[in-house]
């Protein structure tokens, strides 16, 4: 059952996490938010793997349900661990998870909420030392100094709080503290969305940089295409709960085969004038997850749609070696991709 | 005195401080620059390099303790008379006849800019009503006209809904209705799709397009980000540290850049048209703590192409070149 291929480091299958709406009185269920809705991908060791998708689109969702910060409702999360078991996260029970959610880290997208204002560098980034325990003041002290360094914050500074650093210099301090215990898996979700044009590439060379020292393997959770297509080795568009296509990025990117893709794709805005498009402008708004539509849940904005669109939902199928796309005409379509 | 060659706006050595307890924040330090009639001017900078005060300022509606300092805030109203924004009072009848009814604004944040305890329709009467002579039926029927216009889906119904029963885009769309409900002739819009996704993005610069080639209205367009000012601008001004380092047309700003940080901003960004997985340029350090602004040109510290002794001592100051572009840098000119 829980078997994983060599080259994989996690896989998901068939992943559901269903919220409930409860009303009334007696607060009694009314209906389910179908926030990740029968998703399955694997991420291999090594690679950055992104996950893009407007807001409710359920990506924050299905990383949470990686960490286990909620438990999924349904499906399989398979991990293999640092002494090479494979676990299945989704089931596993909670006196269980302490010791995998160390090989599990996470960078937040808010560097200025996400750490605590009254900790100095030394107790944000020795935390999760001591925590799993590294008792010895004196060596914590060595091994942040390390960590600092890593991420390109002078050690002198580790006395100091967080409010001395600037935005870009803080999700520094929150990327050496996931480092801390050496994760094998990296979950940064929005990790530049916050910060300064100039700033944030400044990050994405660092987590580049920390990928090709390291060996990490990261789950990059973002909304912008061109964040993601710099730092990705293969990208999965969701769409509502689900998965709408998964590629290598540059075939994502040059040669969509989802109709979604191809809108999300000319929607957004490229720095050159000369280039400006005819974008293709989605109408109407993204689908309810509590009440979505029939068929395939793109068909309302999709101006490809034919009557099996209306009634059928499609299912996630390999096109091209390592193309996976879930559309009833990804085969005929030919779609407009980034020219360049 | 109504030819197009007349700036709609001219904004000349603006100064905006804010006089706080720890010292002076210049949060606007010398910025000039223009909007032509029906035209859309590109505001980019990175925090805090003062475009959103500026925008504060030519409203007058910076909040104490900022104050405008020095400078010209020259506005050509409908009536053909050249005013002094700055010389008028904040709270004037003048300046609130022109303010939301000649000079329209779209805030960032749709959701924290609408009262919560009033309808949207309510907000966009009111706008109407305090700056036209209507009957209250003649103001609704003007409200559900704008929503409308706007692309709101059947604006009868959604006029007496709250903010919070909207979606972002909609949300974004009904400030955009407030703004234009009184027809303004320039728009300023703060960051109008920052917090909005791509596709719902793109229905709204859409949607600003459109309305202004029906109305030949200007835009003031406050951005970070690069892809949506090559989209949609004619005219480009770049901001570091409450100055204006560079201004152009859209195409020379893109294409030939000449300020150190204009070139920097512009190869730092991911694109979407550029190669996976290569190292971004960027530029060193980080924006200075406006407390400790540097001496001279504010940039040069960061700056790889700095000549020592003048750059860190002297601060340059915004000339012209051929084509229309203009920059505040040493390299072009002691």
């Amino acid at each position: 059952m829980n078997e994983l291929r060599d080259s994989l480091l996690l896989e998901v299958r068939n992943l559901k996490k269903y919220f409930p709406i409860r009303k009334g009185l007696l607060q009694r269920v009314v209906g389910q938010v179908r926030a990740v809705d029968d998703v399955s991908f694997f991420i291999r060791q090594g690679e950055t793997f992104a996950l893009v998708g407007e807001s409710g689109c359920g990506k924050t969702t299905v990383s949470r349900c990686i960490l286990r910060a909620v438990d999924p409702t349904a499906g399989q999360i398979l991990f293999r661990t640092e002494e090479g078991r494979v676990v299945d996260v989704a089931t596993l029970p909670r006196s269980e998870l302490k010791p995998l959610r160390r090989q599990m880290q996470m960078i937040f997208q808010d560097p200025y909420s996400s750490l605590n204002p009254r900790m100095t560098l030394l107790e944000i980034v020795g935390e999760p030392l001591l925590v799993n325990g590294v008792t010895d003041a004196e060596e914590r002290t060595a091994r942040v100094a390390e960590l600092l360094r890593l991420v390109g914050l002078r050690p002198e500074y580790m006395r100091r709080f967080p409010h001395a650093f600037s935005g870009g210099q803080r999700q520094r301090i929150g990327i050496a503290r996931a480092l801390a215990l050496h994760p094998r898996l990296v979950v940064a979700d929005e990790p530049v969305s916050a910060l300064d044009v100039s700033v944030q590439a400044q990050i994405l060379n660092l987590l580049l940089d920390l990928q090709q020292e390291l060996g990490l393997t990261y789950l990059f959770v973002a909304h912008d295409l061109s964040v993601v297509k710099h730092i990705s080795e293969r990208v999965t568009v969701m769409y509502v709960g689900r998965i709408a296509e998964v590629a290598p990025t540059q075939a994502l990117f040059y040669s969509p085969k989802h109709p979604y893709t191809e809108a999300l794709l000319s929607a957004v805005p490229k720095p050159d004038p000369r280039l400006r498009s005819q974008r293709i402008v989605l109408e109407g708004s993204v689908a309810d997850p509590a009440n979505p539509p029939s068929g395939c849940y793109f068909h309302p904005r999709c101006r490809y749609a034919t009557d099996l669109c209306r009634t059928e939902p499609p299912v996630l199928e390999e096109i091209e070696a390592d193309h996976f796309v879930s559309c009833h005409r990804a085969r005929e379509l030919k779609l407009r991709g980034v020219v360049g | 005195m109504n030819n197009h060659n007349m700036p709609l706006l001219a904004v000349r050595d603006l100064r905006t401080y804010f006089f706080q307890d720890e010292g002076t924040v210049k949060a606007v330090d010398g910025a000039s620059f223009e909007i032509l009639e029906g035209q859309t001017l590109g505001v980019v900078g990175e925090s805090g390099c003062g475009k959103s005060v500026t925008a504060r300022s030519i409203l007058r509606i910076v909040e104490p303790p900022g104050r405008i300092v020095a400078g010209e805030i020259l506005w050509h109203g409908a009536d053909g008379e050249v005013r002094d924004l700055v010389k008028l009072d904040a709270d004037g009848r003048v300046m609130r006849s022109i303010r939301g009814r000649e000079i329209g604004l779209v805030f960032q944040e749709p959701m924290t800019s609408f009262s919560p305890v009033h309808t949207v329709g309510n907000q966009i009467i009111e706008a109407i009503r305090l700056h036209m002579r209507v009957s209250a039926a003649e103001a609704r029927r003007r409200a559900i006209e704008a929503l409308r216009q706007v692309g709101i889906p059947q604006p009868e119904r959604r006029i007496d809904d709250y903010a919070f029963q909207l979606s972002g885009g909609l949300r974004q769309r009904a400030m955009i209705a407030v703004a234009l409900s009184c027809d303004p002739r320039l728009l300023i819009a703060d960051e109008p799709t920052t917090a909005l996704d791509v596709t719902t993005q793109a229905q709204i610069l859409d949607l600003l397009r459109n309305l202004q080639a029906q109305r030949g209205m200007a835009i003031m367009l406050i951005t970070h980000n690069l892809g949506v000012v090559a989209e949609m601008c004619d005219h480009v001004v770049v901001m570091y540290l409450g100055q204006v380092v560079e201004s152009g047309p859209v195409d020379a700003i893109f294409h030939n850049a000449k300020h150190p940080y204009t070139r920097a901003l512009l190869r730092s960004i991911p694109s979407i048209e550029s190669p996976s997985r290569v190292k971004l340029h960027t530029i060193t350090g980080s924006i200075p703590h406006p407390y400790n602004r540097p001496a001279g040109c504010p940039f040069h510290p960061r700056c790889p192409d700095r000549i020592r002794g003048v750059c860190d001592v002297r601060e340059p100051t915004l000339r012209t070149l051929e084509g229309g572009q203009s920059v505040s840098c040493f390299l072009y000119g002691v």
